[in-house]
């Protein structure tokens, strides 16, 4: 009688797992070397990175994408490809105190103009350009041209309504170009 | 799919367990069933309604004296209203009903979570007091600590269509009259996220308690946890 309760209250909540299972579709997922395009992967050992390189496949609504990670003198790589092995963007992970002063102001200024009281969380530079740019400043050079700075940042600011965690991106004179809120994953298997 | 070693971990737990278990003079395993709805509300409320049951298939109770057979001990139903109270906390209270036998036990429950989120996991804490009465019992007084770690298993975090691992390890300190005891328990458990609102658990739940009286007893039950968002 009770494992007949059991399984008709099993059997009532089904719908609503169906339900809940509408949500945005995002997933990222580690991925074999030898699964990865051959010009991602020529790119990737022509930098000799000493520490071994993870790939991940990322699916999302924008498109998908293969992508590197690795850390080099501390500092995280991540190298982003299309599905055929073109090279987008490399995205390298800095302290605060590693940018230049200079743009250190614009970036606070900006963030001044957009909220209240802000915390930056992480900030990397993204690199995006011709692949010898971007292979040089990989390797820590500064090529004269054919790259395009941005700064992205997580960062935490309160604004009137509330405190938010939010993805910022500004080019490199500080001027804001994409402002997203973070989502939070579900955390309630975690909290109960 | 990609399954790294580290999701034999729970195995290893399970027979470290095990293991520790022979030692203890009483034991008792068994089933641990249970289900999660959670219900986001505005301005930063949520509800948590719980039900959990718990069915006997073995115990130990002295040397020679063991028995097996499915026996139902309890069903618990909670209901916690929670509050957000920063980016990554919570302050929760609620009031959980256990029937048991022909008994009904009341236990009101305080709770204050903190979710640490990292690149390749997540860790959450809670700190938790309650409070539980039953008739002819002196009330019981807990305060517990729990530590919860999320490990994917696959990628940088736990996605739909993924399986991750989940620790958890909790201390429990009673208070029931005169008489102290402190429980500890782990959680290894392993989860598939089948989208980020829809969960499955299943693991083992190691408990022990009385063993600073030299009482110990262990407690082996196998979970199954389900945790839908509506």
């Amino acid at each position: 009688m009770q494992h007949k309760t059991l399984f008709l209250c099993l059997a009532a909540l089904l719908p609503l797992a169906t339900a809940a299972g509408q949500t945005k579709y995002e997933r990222e997922y580690r991925i074999k070397t030898q699964a990865v395009p051959a010009p991602a992967r020529q790119f990737v050992d022509s930098l000799h990175f000493q520490k071994k390189v993870k790939w991940y496949f990322e699916e999302n609504l924008r498109g998908n994408s293969i992508e590197a990670k690795v850390c080099r003198d501390k500092k995280r790589f991540s190298i982003e490809f299309d599905t055929s092995g073109v090279l987008q963007d490399i995205e390298i992970q800095h302290r605060w105190t590693d940018i230049p002063e200079h743009t250190q102001r614009r970036i606070t200024t900006t963030l001044d103009s957009l909220f209240v009281r802000h915390d930056i969380r992480k900030i990397q530079i993204q690199y995006s350009g011709n692949r010898s740019a971007l292979f040089k400043l990989a390797q820590n050079q500064q090529p004269a041209t054919g790259y395009t700075t941005r700064y992205e940042m997580v960062v935490k600011g309160k604004k009137p309504d509330g405190l938010r965690l939010y993805e910022i991106t500004l080019d490199e004179n500080g001027a804001l170009r994409a402002l997203e809120e973070i989502v939070f994953k579900n955390s309630d298997n975690l909290e109960y | 799919m990609n399954i790294k070693p580290s999701a034999y971990l729970p195995v290893a737990l399970l027979l470290l367990a095990v293991q520790l278990g022979t030692a203890q003079s009483r034991w008792q395993a068994g089933t641990l069933p249970a289900i999660n709805l959670n219900k986001g509300l505005k301005n930063g409320w949520s509800l948590n309604t719980k039900w959990e049951s718990r069915q006997r298939a073995a115990q130990h109770r002295a040397a020679g004296e063991s028995d097996t057979g499915f026996d139902y001990l309890l069903s618990d139903f909670s209901l916690i209203g929670a509050k957000k109270t920063g980016l990554n906390n919570s302050i929760a209270a609620g009031y959980l009903i256990r029937l048991r036998d022909t008994r009904v036990i009341h236990r009101a429950i305080q709770q204050f979570t903190l979710v640490q989120r990292y690149s390749r996991f997540r860790l959450a804490h809670r700190i938790a007091t309650d409070q539980t009465f039953e008739t002819d019992a002196l009330p019981e007084f807990r305060v517990r600590y729990r530590i919860a770690a999320e490990l994917p298993l696959n990628g940088e975090a736990a996605d739909p269509g993924e399986f991750y691992l989940k620790i958890n390890h909790e201390y429990l300190n009673a208070f029931q009259g005169r008489e102290y005891d402190l429980e500890i328990r782990l959680v290894p458990q392993l989860g598939y996220s089948f989208t980020d609102r829809n969960k499955l658990e299943a693991g083992l739940d190691y408990r022990i308690r009385g063993f600073l009286d030299q009482a110990a007893e262990g407690f082996y039950w196998v979970t199954l946890s389900w945790f839908v968002k509506i």
